[in-house]
């Protein structure tokens, strides 16, 4: 408080200058916003970046796929010699093919992933729907219903499994959630980042400390709020999706807190 | 039937975050208030707690109030009839608008006592892995709530709806609850030994008055 009020002061523009309005009217704005130290908000960002996004991705299954592995970035320069014109249109013609057959691969495996999610009904027909047509057509009708059978049989001994499985894999335990932030809050705090809460009496949350950073309106603290309630879960669980959209979120506020570090210190 | 205090501090709470009563309640077929402030054992800080059925919207963010929106045809479901907070609020909920006649059908389900199993073996089996880079303050924190979710466990497996958690450490700090009662709970579950560690220490003789010191961390 003390530090604030003696930088007022050397900004407290003289009688004479007052009379040049537009100068300052613009300081007097100024001093309405959030003082906040770029150095401190760079650290925030870390800390955020190492104790909470790191201990998710280590914990949870998130982040991963998103990410580009740095090594899969095209080269800048072609590679190998200079192309004739012919062989520049099969080249073409070759990278159209293999996008083709890409786009395909994709297709086939967003259908996978429907029927994967849809669950018993749909999967039932789509069984029932392929079953005759692997059948050859000269085998007798009753052995093709045998064997349909048998297949019915051994999905319907698959099924409990696939369902127990989906639940482990979609729904995780909030209690790993809640460490992690914890943890990074924790950070925060040794690290006296934010001011008043060097010693807290109770344990502060995210958005409270962002509020006090920032200021409540501040699109980062909104960010921040966004977050906790994506990881807020239900029934003390919390699914995979909501996971990582919170991660998603989380890793856009560290990146605006990087370049508005970035920034104010250049 | 809720008093006149809680519908003006709803009120005022609405209209701090730009709504107004009517948009919300008039919205709703049925607003059940519960939590602490339903019982009126609230802090100062406490958070309004309150039902909305077939809201027009997903999500009510007010600060101040905590909410849950559910369907009509949601309250009629197994899933919801046996909850812990379906018991909670068909025992200790006031109703501003709306009978509640869901309430008649609640009965806790093994699954809801199963799921407070489940979070209490996370948070126990978990703690020792992170505790050391916890701020003391989130130790107090992860202490208090592993011994309230021990006594709602306690109740969940005897059927017994759980009562506000401003409840639950009154009795604490009154020795109605006991920690070897706890004990024996907490031995129920499937937990390793520095897991086992950790629950002693949560409901430590010691740790009675706790609540009163930490105030926050009130989840309904």
């Amino acid at each position: 408080m003390l530090r604030n009020r003696s930088r007022r002061s050397r900004h407290d523009p003289s009688k004479q200058r007052v009379k040049l309005l537009f100068p300052v009217h613009t300081i007097d704005m100024n001093l309405k916003k959030k003082k906040v130290n770029k150095e401190k908000i760079r650290r925030v960002g870390e800390i955020l970046d190492e104790f909470l996004i790191g201990n998710l991705e280590s914990e949870f299954p998130v982040g991963g796929p998103s990410k580009e592995p740095h090594g899969a970035a095209e080269p800048e320069l072609p590679v190998g010699a200079p192309l004739e014109p012919r062989e520049v249109v099969e080249q073409a013609r070759a990278d159209v093919e293999e996008q083709q057959a890409g786009e395909e691969a994709e297709d086939e495996a967003y259908d996978e992933t429907r029927y994967y999610f849809d669950l018993s009904e749909e999967s039932h027909v789509a069984a029932e729907l392929e079953l005759p047509a692997a059948v050859p057509p000269e085998e007798p009708r009753a052995a093709a219903e045998q064997k349909r059978d048998d297949v019915e049989e051994q999905q319907a001994d698959v099924e409990p499994e696939d369902e127990a499985y989906d639940q482990t894999k979609y729904y995780f335990d909030l209690a790993d959630v809640e460490y992690c932030v914890d943890v990074a809050i924790t950070e925060m705090i040794k690290e006296n980042l934010v001011p008043g809460y060097n010693n807290p009496k109770k344990p502060p949350t995210l958005s409270e400390m962002f509020q006090d950073l920032f200021g409540e309106n501040h699109k980062l603290t909104k960010q921040v709020e966004q977050f906790e309630e994506y990881i807020s879960g239900y029934e003390d669980q919390v699914h995979i999706d909501d996971l990582q959209e919170a991660h998603k979120v989380m890793s856009e506020i560290i990146k605006e807190l990087e370049d508005w570090g970035g920034k104010q210190s250049g | 039937v809720v008093d006149v205090h809680i519908k003006n501090r709803l009120r005022d709470l609405l209209s701090d975050s730009g709504m107004t009563y009517e948009d919300v309640v008039d919205a709703s077929t049925e607003v059940v208030i519960f939590g602490s402030r339903a019982v009126d054992m609230h802090r100062l800080d406490s958070d309004l707690d309150i039902l909305l059925v077939d809201a027009k919207t997903d999500r009510l963010r007010v600060a101040g109030v905590d909410c849950v929106i559910l369907r009509s045809e949601e309250l009629a479901s197994s899933l919801w009839l046996g909850s812990e907070l379906a018991s909670h609020i068909a025992e200790y909920g006031k109703w501003i608008k709306g009978f509640g006649s869901w309430r008649h059908h609640v009965r806790i389900s093994d699954r809801a006592a199963m799921r407070k199993q489940a979070r209490i073996v996370g948070l126990l089996m978990r703690a020792p892995k992170w505790w050391s880079k916890l701020h003391p303050v989130f130790h107090t924190k992860y202490k208090l709530t592993i011994r309230r979710e021990l006594q709602r466990l306690d109740l969940l497996r005897r059927k017994t709806p759980v009562p506000p958690t401003c409840t639950l450490d009154s009795d604490w700090d009154q020795h109605r609850s006991a920690s070897d009662y706890l004990l024996e709970v907490a031995a129920t579950l499937p937990l390793n030994s520095p897991a086992f560690h950790f629950a002693k220490i949560c409901v430590e003789v010691s740790n009675r008055g706790l609540s009163a010191r930490c105030s926050s961390n009130q989840t309904d």
